[in-house]
This record gives C-alpha cells, structure tokens and sequence, in this order.
C-alpha cells in the first residue's frame, strides 16, 4: 500500500479564543488563556494573539500580545 | 511598502466605511422622519470610523512594537520587554485621541506628534479634527450632546464625518510613514 504524504501547514492553527496556552515568559514558562485573534501582525506576517497570564504573585494579570508559534495550546479534554 | 496595519485600513475598514455611507444613501425620500433617520445614520457612521480608526492605530502599534522587539537580545526577554510595552495601552480601552495616540506611540521612543506635524503642516489641523471626532464619539455613545464642548456643535452633518474620514485617512498614511522610519532609524533595517 503506497503511502500518502501530508504536508504540513508552515503556520500552526490559532488556538481558539478562550482556549489554554503555554508560552516562555523571561525565564518561566507560564499558562495563558487567549483573549483575541489579532491578525498577521507580527515580523513576517506572522499571526498573532492577544493572551492574558498570571505571573507569580503578582497583584494583576498581563495582557500581552504572543506569535502564535510560541505558544503551545494546552489540552484540557483530558 | 505599507504596514499591514495601514493596508488593512485601506481595504477592510475602507469597505465597512462605505457600506455605511452607502446606508445614509439609500434613506430616501423628503419627509419629516427622514432627517431624523440621516442624523442618525450620521452619528453611526462617525463612530465606525473613530473605530475603524482606532484599531488601525492599535494594529500599528502592535506592529511597531514586534518590530522593536524583534532585535532584542537576550532573546529571553523579548515577550518581558514587549508585555512592558503594552502594559495599560491606552488604544486597548480607549479613543484614538491625539492624547492617547501621544502616550502609547511615546513609549516607542518617538515625539509622536512633533514629528507626525513636521512631516506636513496640514497635520496639525488634521490632528484638530481627529480631537473633534473623538469628542463626538464619546457624546454618541453616551448620548450627551454639550453644544460647548463639540466642534461643530449639533446636529452631525454628512459632510462633517465625510471630513473627519478624509483626515483619518491622511493620518493613517502620515502615521505609517512617520513610525516606519523611527523604527528603521532606531532598529536599522526597514520595518515595512
């Protein structure tokens, strides 16, 4: 049986808006939820997402903006 | 070439803005009730363009922002720096005024303004209306129409948001120009 190739997509699926996301943040890796598709903003043309995480102990959370190849979406079906 | 933020204002908003445009249009007819309906539709159209107009700004900031941070080393600290130059923007929660444009685009290093009015001197009047629109928007959405504090004072014509849509659109461009060469002054290679 021959086999079919896939090919990949160069840019990863966009996590959905609410979904979990890991991403680096200095030297800590930390969780997000995604809070908006911010389109291909990014160097490149890269997509980007605004996401919100909580560091440390820190009094509020961060909203920051991320490229969507660094961050990993988290699988909460489990 | 042209931010991705600036082309986006030129396809996508420009279309919404038509749209719109095209409403206030086809409200025909003479009577009474059709001024009401015009004014309204006047008031809609100039809050989708201080929208529009916001989240080019915001799209532009965004852009300017990966671009600077795009050269920082330790690449470890890029997302600290790039989380410090979003922290409490301005344009995620409020107009594009003068003010807030001012503030946000500062935090990039550059004399927003002084340099937007040096690159043409009908920027300054530009910069006016873009205020007047602002003041509109807020009065739209809350409804509180201060004949002392909106230029023009009511009601809204067509050809007053027509104007503000004009300067909006020499704005974008001006914008664009302006930051892309801070940016390729401070970075040293072409942002866009």
């Amino acid at each position: 049986m021959m086999k079919v190739m896939t090919q990949k997509s160069q840019t990863p699926p966009l996590p959905a808006v609410g979904s979990k996301v890991r991403m680096r943040f200095g030297s800590s890796d930390v969780e997000a939820i995604v809070l908006e598709h911010r389109g291909p903003l990014g160097v490149g043309g890269q997509e980007i997402l605004r996401v919100r995480f909580q560091y440390e102990d820190a009094n509020e959370p961060i909203d920051t903006e991320v490229a969507v190849d660094e961050v990993t979406p988290i699988d909460t079906a489990a | 070439m042209a931010s991705v933020a600036l082309k986006t204002w030129r396809t996508i908003s420009s279309t919404a803005l038509d749209e719109i445009a095209g409403a206030h249009a086809a409200v025909g007819g003479t009577g009474p009730g059709r001024r009401y309906a015009t004014e309204q539709i006047n008031h809609a159209y100039a809050v989708l363009v201080c929208s529009q107009f916001q989240r080019f700004c915001r799209d532009l900031h965004t852009e300017s922002v990966l671009h600077l941070v795009s050269t920082i080393r330790p690449v470890t600290m890029r997302p600290v720096i790039h989380a410090r130059l979003l922290e409490a923007r301005k344009l995620d929660r409020g107009n594009p005024n003068p003010g807030n444009l001012g503030s946000d685009f500062g935090r990039l290093g550059v004399d927003f303004w002084v340099r937007v009015r040096q690159s043409d001197k009908r920027n300054r009047q530009r910069q006016d209306q873009l205020q007047a629109l602002t003041s509109w928007r807020n009065a739209i959405a809350h409804q509180d129409f201060d004949p002392s504090t909106l230029d023009p004072s009511p009601p809204l014509n067509l050809g007053t948001v027509k104007r503000w849509r004009s300067a909006c659109n020499a704005l974008a461009a001006q914008f664009d120009r302006v930051v892309g060469q801070h940016l390729t002054s401070v970075v040293g290679t072409r942002a866009w």
